[in-house]
């Protein structure tokens, strides 16, 4: 159920250029307790493991993009 | 990808282009630090470590640079032969309070290539993309408002075609003595010297002859094409040239007065602080190379055959 929920958190910021730039605000080590609150406020269920399997995902990612 | 049209993305900055297969991708991250890093690559990576980039970075089509109504007109552009002391003038223009340098960007760098290589995709289209993605990196960058591009060495080969994109831009060309320059780059070579990089069309091998011949040589052919490149486009008041050996001066006298910027005496003294560091490294000093490079028989029979007459015509042209 909670990917679902990260896609629509996803798609509430992409929409929302003002919630976007406040959430990239958020300190690295509040993040994941910060975006678990405030998707739960906006009706999204998203738990801290979609969020770090999310980033680890990007990381990897992201990392074999600079290696190339 | 994201279906979004140009609105949907204020705020946005496109941090890298993906050509590998299918369709080209755009991806899209928020950068909140201006671009001081010496190249843009760095501040790209640093935003994607980011946690918020992590999860809610977004990706496009290439087609969404089409839907953006904000371009930006840069203030120049910076062209180089490699290794000649162009990310130094990078990191001073970088220190001017109102400039964004988008250095060697690799978004720009992918556009580019795609170059005559797409099916419709017109010189028109490219251009206007272009300048679209060089608004789009420099728009949310800290309210700064004169852009700057620095770009990587071999896309002076590309240099009448950017120009047509960019009417009216003044355009530098940067260039250092040959011996030093092929020295640095047997040391360590850049990829815009290793055959496979670029087109070898462009310095006038066939794919196998690029192959065949030598590094240090095909080094001195790919720096030699470059020079050319700048030359053959040096009609009246269509760039001008830069000796290295007129750094960081010359970034006073003549490449600010060129590109019309006034600097303010505490961007000047920023600027002389960034022109202490190693450009490349800024966490290290700079440290002045001898005048003249130790350079092997090797090197100089290159430079000979092929960059000497193009120093010595650069330098007739050079402020």
């Amino acid at each position: 159920m909670s990917k679902e929920g990260l896609a629509a958190l996803r798609a509430r910021v992409h929409a929302d250029e003002d919630l976007a730039q406040r959430l990239s605000r958020i300190a690295p080590e509040l993040f994941d307790g910060e975006i678990v609150r405030l998707a739960a406020e906006m009706g999204c269920d998203v738990a801290e493991d979609d969020l770090r399997a999310a980033a680890a995902q990007a990381r990897q990612a992201w990392a074999l993009r600079w290696i190339r | 990808m994201d279906p979004l049209d140009g609105a949907g993305l204020n705020g946005w900055t496109p941090v890298h282009v993906r050509t590998g297969t299918g369709t080209p991708a755009l991806d899209w991250a928020i950068v909140e630090r201006p671009y001081l890093d010496p190249f843009f690559e760095q501040t790209a990576y640093a935003a994607m470590q980011r946690p918020f980039n992590q999860v809610f970075a977004r990706s496009t089509s290439l087609e969404a640079l089409d839907t953006l109504r904000a371009s930006v007109a840069p203030a120049g552009l910076v062209f180089h032969m490699s290794r000649c002391g162009s990310t130094l003038i990078a990191q001073m223009l970088s220190r001017l309070t109102s400039a964004s340098v988008l250095s060697e960007p690799q978004p720009v760098d992918a556009l580019l290539r795609l170059r005559g290589r797409v099916p419709g995709l017109t010189d028109e289209i490219l251009a206007a993309r272009l300048r679209a993605l060089v608004g789009a990196l420099a728009g949310p960058n800290a309210g700064r408002s004169r852009v700057f591009v620095k770009f990587h060495a071999w896309h002076v080969l590309e240099l009448p075609f950017i120009a047509r994109a960019f009417p009216g831009v003044p355009w530098a060309f940067v260039f250092r003595e040959p011996r030093a320059v092929l020295a640095s780059q047997n040391r360590a070579p850049g990829a815009e010297v290793l055959a496979g990089t670029i087109d070898p069309a462009y310095l006038g091998l066939s794919a196998q002859a690029a192959y065949a011949v030598a590094p240090d040589e095909y080094a001195a052919r790919a720096v030699a094409a470059f020079c050319d490149a700048a030359l053959s486009n040096a009609a009246p008041g269509g760039g001008a040239f830069f000796d290295y050996a007129g750094l960081p001066g010359g970034v006073f006298a003549e490449l600010l007065p060129f590109f019309g910027v006034t600097a303010t005496e505490g961007e000047k003294s920023a600027m002389h602080a960034a022109a202490q560091l190693d450009a490349k490294d800024q966490e290290s000093t700079f440290r002045a190379p001898a005048a003249r490079a130790n350079t092997t028989a090797l090197i100089d029979d290159l430079a000979a055959r092929f960059l000497d007459a193009r120093y010595a015509a650069l330098r007739a042209r050079s402020r």
